[in-house]
Order: structure tokens, then C-alpha cells, then sequence
């Protein structure tokens, strides 16, 4: 084996040139996959960990009437009651193994009104902003001298996206009024101060959300006891399967019975999303087969050109196994060689340009607000990436040379002999 | 026991629809220690016959005994076996692997033997090397040897294993008079010194005067065996 990596190692520099372009075949083909799938699993983790946040948790409960009508934003769909309250439905899930956070949000309908014109319909969110602090940190938008800070429970305060604000023409500080059905289908009406300007980036959250405090919420809309979800958090993604089964003995005892629906069945969208990953896989193995196509040519040229040595080495004694493997061995050392710089390239691309983001917001000045994107998008270096790229540019490239491999390995040594 | 035996050897080659018969039924028998040569006009077989008796290719029909062994029916992974342990080869075009030094080439069929010893692989590779007179010259590459110098490292590459039979297709074709008789002598006396036994096939009138067995073929048969 020794002797066939030292003379594999010598013949790759036999045609520098050739070994060159080969290399830089494969550099190329794993370079782009490091960036592209970078980019790609910057934009779906980005979008799946928003949703996960803002909409889904990583397993959410509600009831199957809500799940079916969610687009309405119905109050008559609830978990808890004045029997089983929302209060002690949450007490007892935090007590589930593994279960890191839990939480109520109220969603619902509300028109914001601002001087004697201006009004915007908006999705109303009660929420607990202590336990939101533990899950969508959304203090972190309210970065900024002028931004204020998180409504209070108890008072009515509101938290509005930069975006609407200047549509309602408020600032912090400033009342808008709040018009709403309750759940009774009675009309209400209140005064918000606007305490926190939240910056995100995010189309949805700044144009089209209003915070209230959870228990503010839960009165005005006449829902002392109940919530239209509850959210849950575990300590990892991974963990929501697990989760899931343990909270759903608890859910069938709850009045309506109501579901427990892990994060990536929120919507179609997001199922396509978590999807999408495995979809783009198929791509990056598409772009190195193609790079691949260099390193095949090159050996079928080499093998051509070589056709008397393997005759001669045939002649030594060298079986065909021997043969194919003195190849193999040469792809190898290219494929190892190619696809270590290719990653290692793609990896500090990834960081530079990680630390920089890419501009998306023509993109996304056109989506709608489902699409959680920020205009700007960071491409994540990850250690799978690498590794995976790196993988992925060794196995095809030795694939792809073990055609002609296999080819020389099969030549009848009398034939080689003969070749000119 | 002859090293080698061929009964009613014939090898057919097919060309597009056509048989063509290369061998029509060779009984040759080669002994331990003979200096023999096999001659005759192009198309008469020699390089087919010495192919069949090199394990390089299988035959159509008829025996091949080796040793006493019959090896018509050996894969190419048990022939390569055979080449590895029993067989060196010379080439006409000297076929040294170009990537390998003078002495990486010699070393090459002890390795595909499985000799560790790394003191008597050097051991066998120098006196292989000062043999053929080559000492001092084991770090060159082919490219940097003469022809007459590279025929001589194929020599040594093929005396190295000390194989039962090394076999020499035209291995003075394209060498000038004086390197070819430098050649043959070494291989003369090679064969007087070590008793290893040579099997060439030649249109070379120096090979024929040095050989001391003529086999002549004509048309796939052996026509004449002259022994001197």
C-alpha cells in the first residue's frame, strides 16, 4: 500500500498543470457549496427561529376550532376556563421535564387610531413579557436612546414597529386608541401610551403588530382565565418531539381537548421551509458533480495516456484490484487536497461575509409578512457546513474517478502492452 | 521438472467477425537454466507464445503447465500471482515506471512481493543494480539514462525477485549493435552465473548467435527447435 501512495502522490505531479485544474475543480465546486449553503441555511434558520418565536414555540397549544379558523383571529377558541385557568394549565407544564418556557399570547384583531384620521388595523398580541424576554428577547429591537421600553403588566402600555408608528404618525410617549371586538363580540375601546419602539427589520413585526401586556389583554377582551395559545419552549429544537408527547396527556384533560402542534406544522410554508434544506442538498451534490466532471476527464485522459504503464505494472504482478486502488489513491489525495481548501475558502468567506450580511431588502420589500426575513441576511459557518461540504466534495470526487479507475484495473495487461 | 510446458497450445484472436488463429497447437517445453530464443518472420507467434508462457494473456486451447501446474484456467488475479512470484519481463521499449529512480524501479517487484526488510531489499537491489553495472546511478529517474542504461535497469528490475523465468520480448529492438551485444552478454552471463533461465523472442540475428537454444515458428507452429 506504500508503494502505490508513493507513486500515486509522484504521478500527480506528472502534469502539474492538469493536477492543478482538477484541484481547482473541486476547490471551486466545494467553495460554493460552503457559500451557498451558508446563505440558504442563514435565510431558512433565520426564518424558521423567528417563526419559531413569534408564532409557533416549539410546540404550541390551542384548540382544533382555532387551528382551523386561526385566520380570523377568533376569541372563541380558547385554552382555559374558570375551572382549569390559563394560570394553572402553564404552572403545569413548566413542570414537564425538558420544558424550558411556557407561555400564554392572546391574538387578536384591533383597528389603532392616532388623531382625527390616521388608523391602521393591526394584530393585537397579549403577552407575558417577562417570559417573552426568554424567548424573542424583543428588547432587542428597542435598541436606541429615543425606543423606550417594554410595556408593564398591568398598565396600558403598547409596544408598536417603527414602521407603523410613522403611518400613525406617533412617537414614544405618545396615545393612540385601540378599537377591538372582546370575546363576548361586544365592541371595546381603550387608550394605549406608547412606551417601546421596536426596529426588527422585520415587515411583520413592524408594521403590522401591537404588544399589550397579557393580563391588560386579558381583561379588556373579557378573558380572565383563558388564552388563544400557549406556547411552549424546550431546551433545544431537537427536544419538541419529546416535549410534544409529554404535554399531550396533559392537553386531553383539558377542556375542548385541545391540540398540540409541534413548530413545523405552523403552516405550509414553514413545513416547506424546514424542508427546503434537504431540497438544496440535492443541489449542492448537483454542483460538485459537476466539478466532478473535471476530475473524471482528467483520469480518463490520464489512464488513456497511461495505458503501457499499467500494462507494464500488470506485468509485475500488480493485480487489477491493485491497479484500480493506484488510482483511487490519487483521486483520493486530490479529492482530500481540493475539498479541505474549497472548505477551509468557502469557511472564511462565510465568516467575512457572516459579519457583514447581504442586503436582501429588495427582496423583501415585496413579500409579505409571513415571510420573516430581515433585510439583511447573515450565511451561517457552521462546523456541519464544512464538514458536510467537505464529505460531500471526497465521496464524489472519488466516485467520480473510479470509473476510470475501475477501467484500468480491467485492461487486459497484453493489450496495455501494446498501446503506443 | 520443466519450469514450463505448453501442450497443443493455440490462441485464437478475433478480428471484427473473423477468427484469426495465432497458435495452432504449440508443444514447447522449457528447462531450468536454458538461454533460448524464439524466432521467426512477424505474425508467426512468438510475441503471442511468450504472452501465454508470461501468464499476460489466456490461451484458446491447449495446456499451459507451470511447474508442473496447469494454469489455462487461472483469473488474472492468480495469474498476476504467478507474474509477481515466478516471472520477471524485459520490453523492447524498456517500460520503466518514470515517476520511480533506479533503484525505486528494482525495489518495485520486492514490495508487490511483501518483503519487509528494508535491509534486504537494499541488499538485493544494489548487487541487482551493480550486476547490470549500474552502481551509483539509483537516483536517477528513466528520463535520465540512456536506452542502453534503462534496458539495463529493466534487466535488473526483472533479475531482482531471482524469478524461475524472465522472458525478453525483442529486448535489444531499439538499442544500437554495441549497447544490444552489451546487453545479451550481460544476460549471457547472467544465465552461466546464476543459472536463471531466458526466454526471448527475436528477429535479432546477435540475439540468435548468443542464443543457445533457436526455436523458430512459422504461421502459429513451431517449426524448429535447434538446440547448440
Amino acid at each position: 500500500m506504500a508503494y502505490l501512495t508513493k507513486m500515486a502522490w509522484r504521478n500527480l505531479g506528472r502534469h502539474r498543470g492538469r493536477t492543478m485544474l482538477s484541484l481547482i475543480a473541486i476547490i471551486m465546486g466545494v467553495f460554493v457549496v460552503v457559500i451557498a449553503k451558508g446563505l440558504i441555511d442563514g435565510i431558512v434558520d433565520t426564518f424558521i427561529t423567528y417563526n419559531i418565536n413569534l408564532n409557533s414555540g416549539h410546540v404550541r397549544i390551542i384548540q382544533p376550532e382555532y387551528k382551523l379558523k386561526e385566520q380570523t383571529l377568533s376569541l372563541g377558541y380558547t385554552v382555559g376556563d374558570e375551572d382549569t385557568p390559563y394560570y394553572s394549565i402553564v404552572k403545569d407544564i413548566r413542570n414537564i421535564p425538558d420544558v424550558k418556557v411556557a407561555t400564554g399570547r392572546i391574538r387578536f384583531g384591533m383597528l389603532l387610531v392616532a388623531g382625527d384620521d390616521v388608523q391602521e388595523t393591526v394584530l393585537g398580541i397579549g403577552t407575558d413579557f417577562d417570559e417573552e424576554e426568554r424567548i424573542t428577547h424583543l428588547s432587542r429591537f428597542l435598541e436606541g436612546s429615543e425606543r423606550g421600553t417594554l410595556p408593564r403588566a398591568g398598565q396600558r402600555e403598547i409596544l408598536l414597529g417603527d414602521a407603523l408608528m410613522d403611518k400613525l404618525g406617533v412617537g414614544v410617549g405618545d396615545k393612540v386608541n385601540a378599537v377591538f371586538s372582546t370575546s363576548f363580540g361586544s365592541l371595546g375601546i381603550a387608550t394605549f401610551r406608547v412606551v417601546g419602539q421596536m426596529s426588527s427589520g422585520l415587515k411583520f413585526l413592524d408594521e403590522s403588530v401591537a404588544y399589550i401586556p397579557l393580563d391588560t389583554a386579558m381583561h379588556l377582551l373579557d378573558m380572565d382565565n383563558s388564552v388563544t395559545e400557549i406556547v411552549v419552549f424546550g431546551d433545544t429544537l431537537s427536544k419538541s418531539d419529546a416535549i410534544k408527547a409529554r404535554i399531550e396527556p396533559v392537553a386531553n384533560t383539558l377542556p375542548g381537548k385541545p391540540l398540540v402542534v409541534p413548530w413545523d406544522e405552523y403552516s405550509e410554508l414553514i413545513s416547506l421551509m424546514s424542508r427546503a434544506k434537504a431540497i438544496y442538498a440535492v443541489i449542492y451534490i448537483l454542483i460538485v458533480i459537476l466539478a466532478s466532471f473535471v476530475v473524471f476527464n482528467t483520469f480518463l485522459m490520464v489512464v488513456s495516456e497511461r495505458t503501457r504503464e499499467i500494462g507494464m505494472l500488470a506485468a509485475l504482478g500488480l493485480s487489477p484490484q491493485s491497479i484500480r486502488r493506484l488510482f483511487l489513491i490519487e483521486g483520493t489525495i486530490m479529492a482530500l487536497a481540493g475539498s479541505f481548501v474549497g472548505a477551509l475558502l468557502g469557511g472564511v468567506f462565510n465568516l467575512w461575509f457572516g459579519s457583514r450580511g447581504l442586503d436582501i431588502s429588495k427582496m423583501t420589500e415585496n413579500l409579505g409578512g409571513e415571510f420573516l426575513l430581515t433585510p439583511r441576511i447573515y450565511p451561517t459557518t457552521s462546523v456541519s457546513t464544512l464538514v458536510f461540504s467537505f464529505m460531500l466534495g471526497v465521496v464524489v470526487t472519488i466516485v467520480a474517478v473510479y470509473i476510470p479507475a475501475r477501467h484500468a484495473g480491467k485492461l487486459k495487461p497484453t493489450e496495455a502492452l501494446r498501446s503506443v | 521438472m520443466p519450469i514450463v510446458e505448453t501442450r497443443n497450445l493455440t490462441k485464437d484472436y478475433m478480428h471484427g467477425r473473423m477468427t484469426v488463429p495465432a497458435l495452432r497447437g504449440v508443444d514447447l517445453t522449457i528447462k531450468a537454466g536454458e538461454f533460448t530464443a524464439v524466432v521467426g518472420p512477424s505474425g508467426s507467434g512468438k510475441t503471442t507464445l511468450l504472452n501465454l508462457i508470461g501468464c499476460l494473456d489466456r490461451p484458446t486451447g491447449g495446456q499451459i503447465l507451470m511447474d508442473g501446474k496447469d494454469i489455462s484456467g487461472y483469473s488474472p488475479t492468480e495469474l498476476a500471482d504467478l507474474r509477481r512470484h515466478k516471472l520477471g519481463f524485459i520490453f523492447q521499449t524498456y517500460n520503466l515506471i518514470p515517476v520511480l529512480t533506479t533503484y525505486e524501479n528494482v525495489e518495485l517487484p520486492l514490495l508487490l512481493l511483501g518483503v519487509k526488510s528494508n535491509g534486504e531489499i537494499k541488499d538485493k537491489v544494489m548487487s541487482a543494480l551493480a550486476e547490470v553495472g549500474l552502481a551509483g546511478l539509483e537516483t536517477r529517474r528513466p528520463m535520465d539514462l540512456s536506452g542502453g542504461q534503462q534496458q539495463r535497469v529493466a534487466i535488473a528490475r526483472a533479475l531482482v525477485k531471482e524469478p524461475r523465468l524472465i522472458l525478453a520480448d525483442e529486448p535489444t529492438a531499439n538499442l544500437d549493435s554495441e549497447n544490444s551485444e552489451a546487453i545479451l552478454s550481460l544476460m549471457q552471463e547472467l544465465n552461466r552465473k546464476m543459472d536463471t533461465t531466458f526466454l526471448f523472442s527475436t528477429h535479432d540475428p546477435l540475439v540468435m548467435k548468443f542464443a543457445r537454444r533457436l526455436v523458430t515458428m512459422r504461421d502459429g507452429k513451431v517449426v524448429e527447435d535447434e538446440r547448440r
